[in-house]
């Protein structure tokens, strides 16, 4: 007896399980609406042709759609997450939030005494100090080189990084070495930005009287000419009133702020800086699960200023993303390798040449994080092509990367360089410094 | 077709039960499940799947020459068609870029390496043919008369993609002639649903804290120890899940596989580990390479020989790149030095510290295993070691937490310390003192009637908030 009532209760399951997959496919919206949770459109009920069958994106579709028009789908998400945050695992945007206030001493009234200890020095740091000292070096930076820091209303300094001396003296060789690979009228452009745990509690938060760096003032007089150092506080404080600037949901800067960073870097060459709007975002479809589909996105441009940087990865109309040793168009966003981390010509993650479609007759190569990602595109107008590269992965493969840094910039002719990272990827440590240092004469080996 | 993805659960699975079960005759049972399988695998794999039915034609057709002849130089040759086949298509799609890679690296001038997609579950299903061609060849079993039995039994969508690997020689009766009980039902459906759970509900969220330490948590010391340990825990609860399910749905359909795991994380030497862990890959090892080598037959040197090619082979059929070799060759000198200098030692080991060695060899593994490139694995086991590498060589000691690494233990905490509880044979210990308490059988069948509906609720639950979900061994 005891088996028949198994029996039920699994059929049973069954029976429910396929009334729900046939509910959804006969009764659910075929148009799908938006996630507020999410902040994205929730895939539509894809259209049936042999070119997406054979590809397989008619199969992911349809997989996104059943997930997507999962009844009562955002408060199932919401219960989820709350029996994570159970177990420890709370929704990441809060964790992050809730762990930022706890190192910067605002969870409670009083503010401790070593708010820097968090988030001094980062970690990997050849020669990083204690993070006292470095607090008690905060007001005092330039005695150290330089420093990053959040100003409290009462004039002190919350340090979130620090330089030393002998860090900016072999930052600022390892720069002029990638200047003299340039050509003559060549320039360098430098900027490390705080990310969005830095920059929204002054911004928009304003539970910060200010913010500041003095990066540019230390580095730039070690220098060789035609290296431009530039300071995100500087450059961005200015515009702090005209809305968001930095995402809540991850560490990136939106679109509109990278747009303004591009700005400040052509405006130094005495070029017109582009329009915000002069480029219509969309996204490729990725093969394994993109975040947004095209036909999605035709409908999102106006909110482009909302999306996460790694999410507009997008080319815009001008552009064309290639692989750099099959020269066919690569996937924008692929899920299958280490995250979207790449070299040039590297087979793991998308890597790009832009083809920007104007002539100009110079060429640019971007070296980041993905906080240039979406601040290629402004550079458009003034380049002939951008190429583009990420050193903080290193999961290279030595047969098609084939090529230093230096020999890449020779075949592509560049002459302007960006170097945008923010300052997660710490200028400091081995993930940045000296991969850049590494990689300008030698292809990353492989062992 | 991914098990635990909307469109299985929802519609292909309780439509395919509901048309096997309605089938008949066991001849339609077999079209049904021929037809679900193939649609299954063309989902995922619209073109590839052409190359499984090639693969498995062409060791049809050889198996048959091999039984038409008793000319031994034919049957060999039929048999090296069929091997030289199979494992040529395996070798075009998995290794042939590889190679490539490494041949121009010697070369003066750059080659052009194409970017082959690989067939998921091409390794599994390779072998699994290969076992029935080989098993014909030794006359261990009949041929298999009708091809799209022998199709069924290398597309079966249970474990068609990730395994366990079937022997034919276990299932052949089977697919001639099976029957399903009710016993086997609730059994199966059960087993898939804890499958399902460890997957949704362990593996994916140790995948996900495996994520959030990027470059394998290299910046401290603990950053590096906890990703390998989160890694070590997503990899064995995604794969052995996927056993879980294979075995339930096969035994749904009638089917007795094998079990391919059995707690390998209590295990005290290297060598009970392996007997623990992927048992098919190593059955299949055993029996089609090992043995045929000579096995522990000519010498301990040779033994050891056979050892190493076996532990090499292991380690590419995981992918095709240097940190796999590595990798089986870790585990082969292991078992080598655990056979031949440690066994005496290993006896007198205190058993709770051979247990915390051999579950750090593993995490060591895991660790090999996680990096592809060898650069990136030279960095992680330094950071394993507490210290990292200049380009000029300097060593600099790593902190004991970074930044990243001390977010991550905060926001996942409790999960792996939960994952690595049930990576412990608790249930069964749990279910055993039931058992044998009062009303010890009521009680047992009240918690499995609670525990499998609750977990299939919540494994649809976090379903729904994760677009992405792939089986860490779908890539093998």
């Amino acid at each position: 007896m005891k088996k028949y009532l198994r029996f039920a209760e699994n059929y049973i399951l069954l029976l429910a399980s396929l009334t729900l997959g046939l509910f959804l496919l006969l009764f659910a919206p075929k148009e799908g609406g938006v996630s507020e949770t999410e902040n994205r459109r929730l895939q539509s009920f894809p259209e049936l042709s042999v070119s997406a069958l054979v590809s397989g994106s008619y199969m992911d579709e349809f997989e996104s759609f059943l997930s997507d028009a999962f009844p009562a789908r955002e408060e199932m998400i919401a219960l989820s997450d709350a029996i994570k945050g159970l177990f420890g695992k709370a929704d990441a945007q809060e964790e992050a939030k809730k762990l930022f206030i706890e190192e910067q001493g605002l969870a409670g009234d009083e503010a401790p005494e070593n708010l820097a200890a968090g988030t001094a020095a980062a970690p990997e740091e050849p020669d990083a100090q204690p993070a006292e000292a470095a607090a008690e070096a905060a007001p005092a930076a330039e005695a150290h080189g330089a420093a990053l820091w959040q100003e409290r209303f009462d004039g002190s300094r919350v340090l979130i990084e620090q330089y030393s001396p002998e860090q900016l003296s072999y930052l600022a060789g390892v720069l002029d070495r990638y200047r003299a690979a340039l050509p003559e009228d060549g320039n360098i452009f430098f900027i490390n930005v705080p990310a969005s745990d830095v920059a929204n509690p002054v911004l928009d938060e304003h539970r910060f009287a200010g913010w500041g760096s003095d990066l540019d003032e230390a580095l730039q007089p070690l220098v060789a000419p035609g290296v431009r150092i530039y300071s995100a506080p500087k450059l961005l404080s200015p515009y702090e009133n005209d809305g968001p600037m930095f995402s809540k949901e991850d560490l990136h800067w939106f679109v509109k702020t990278a747009w303004l960073t591009s700005n400040a870097f052509v405006s130094d060459l005495g070029y017109a800086p582009s329009g915000f709007y002069d480029y219509e975002y969309f996204l490729r479809y990725s093969l394994n699960k993109g975040p947004y589909r095209p036909e999605q996105l035709q409908s999102m441009t106006l909110e482009r200023e909302n999306l996460m940087v790694p999410l507009v990865l997008s080319p815009v109309k001008t552009s064309l993303i290639q692989n750099l040793t099959e020269r066919k168009a690569s996937d924008v966003y692929d899920f299958t390798h280490h995250g979207y981390t790449m070299y040039l010509g590297g087979a793991k993650g998308p890597y790009r040449l832009f083809e920007t479609g104007f002539h100009t007759g110079r060429n640019a190569m971007i070296i980041s994080d993905s906080y240039a990602f979406a601040m290629a595109y402004y550079l458009f107008p003034f380049y002939d092509s951008v190429l583009q590269t990420d050193l903080r992965n290193t999961n290279y493969s030595s047969g098609s990367v084939g090529a230093s840094i230096r020999q890449y910039m020779q075949q592509y002719e560049i002459d302007d360089l960006y170097l945008v990272t923010c300052h997660w990827t710490s200028i400091n440590g081995p993930v940045f410094s000296w991969r850049l240092e590494q990689f300008l004469d030698a292809a990353p080996q492989m062992g | 077709m991914v098990f635990s993805s909307m469109t299985f659960l929802l519609l292909f699975l309780p439509i395919v039960l509901l048309l096997y079960f309605s089938a008949g005759a066991l001849r339609w049972k077999n079209a049904v499940l021929l037809l679900a399988s193939l649609l299954f695998y063309a989902w995922g794999e619209p073109v590839c799947v052409l190359a499984m039915l090639f693969s498995t034609a062409v060791n049809y057709l050889c198996a048959a020459a091999i039984v038409r002849t008793d000319e031994p130089r034919r049957r060999k040759a039929a048999l090296a068609v069929g091997v030289g086949v199979s494992l040529a298509l395996l070798f075009y799609f998995k290794y042939f870029s590889f190679a490539l890679q490494n041949l121009a690296l010697l070369l003066p001038r750059p080659l052009s390496v194409p970017q082959i997609r690989l067939p998921i579950g091409i390794s599994f299903y390779t072998f699994q043919v290969l076992t029935y061609t080989v098993d014909v060849y030794r006359g261990k079993v009949p041929a298999q008369k009708s091809f799209p039995r022998l199709l069924l039994y290398v597309s079966c969508f249970p474990q068609l993609i990730a395994g366990p690997i079937v022997q034919y020689a276990d299932v052949a009766e089977q697919l001639d002639g099976r029957s399903t009980s009710v016993e086997d039902f609730n059994e199966g459906i059960e087993r898939f649903v804890a499958g399902l759970a460890k997957k949704v509900l362990l593996a994916n969220i140790c995948g996900a804290a495996v994520e959030a330490l990027p470059g394998g948590g290299a910046a401290s010391l603990g950053g590096a120890w906890y990703h390998a340990f989160l890694y070590t825990l997503q990899i064995y609860f995604d794969f052995s899940a996927y056993s879980d399910m294979a075995i339930g749905l096969g035994r749904v359909l009638g089917f007795r596989y094998k079990e391919n795991f059995n707690y390998p994380y209590v295990s005290f030497s290297a060598t009970e580990f392996w007997r623990r862990w992927h048992i098919s890959l190593g059955s299949f090892f055993r029996d089609y390479v090992y043995i045929p080598l000579g096995g522990n037959r000519r010498g301990a040197a040779r033994t050891a020989l056979n050892l190493l090619v076996v532990w090499a082979l292991t380690g590419l059929w995981h992918g095709a790149a240097w940190n796999f070799l590595l990798w089986g060759l870790y585990f082969g000198l292991l078992l080598i030095l655990e056979r031949f200098v440690l066994k005496s030692l290993i006896e007198k080991t205190p058993r709770a510290l051979r247990w915390a060695i051999t579950f750090v060899i593993a995490v060591v593994g895991w660790a090999i295993f996680y990096e592809t490139d060898l650069h990136a694995l030279g960095v992680t086991l330094r950071a394993l070691l507490g210290y990292a590498a200049s380009p000029d060589g300097t060593r600099t000691a790593l902190p004991l937490l970074d930044e990243t690494a001390r977010k991550v233990i905060a926001q996942y905490s409790v999960f792996p310390l939960l994952a690595f509880a049930f990576s412990l044979p608790l249930v069964p210990a749990a279910k055993k003192a039931l058992l044998a308490g009062k009303n010890g059988e009521r009680r047992v069948a009240a918690l499995r009637a609670v525990s499998t509906a609750l977990l299939f609720a919540l494994s649809l639950l976090f379903l729904v908030g994760q677009s992405y979900n792939p089986f860490i061994y779908f890539r093998f």
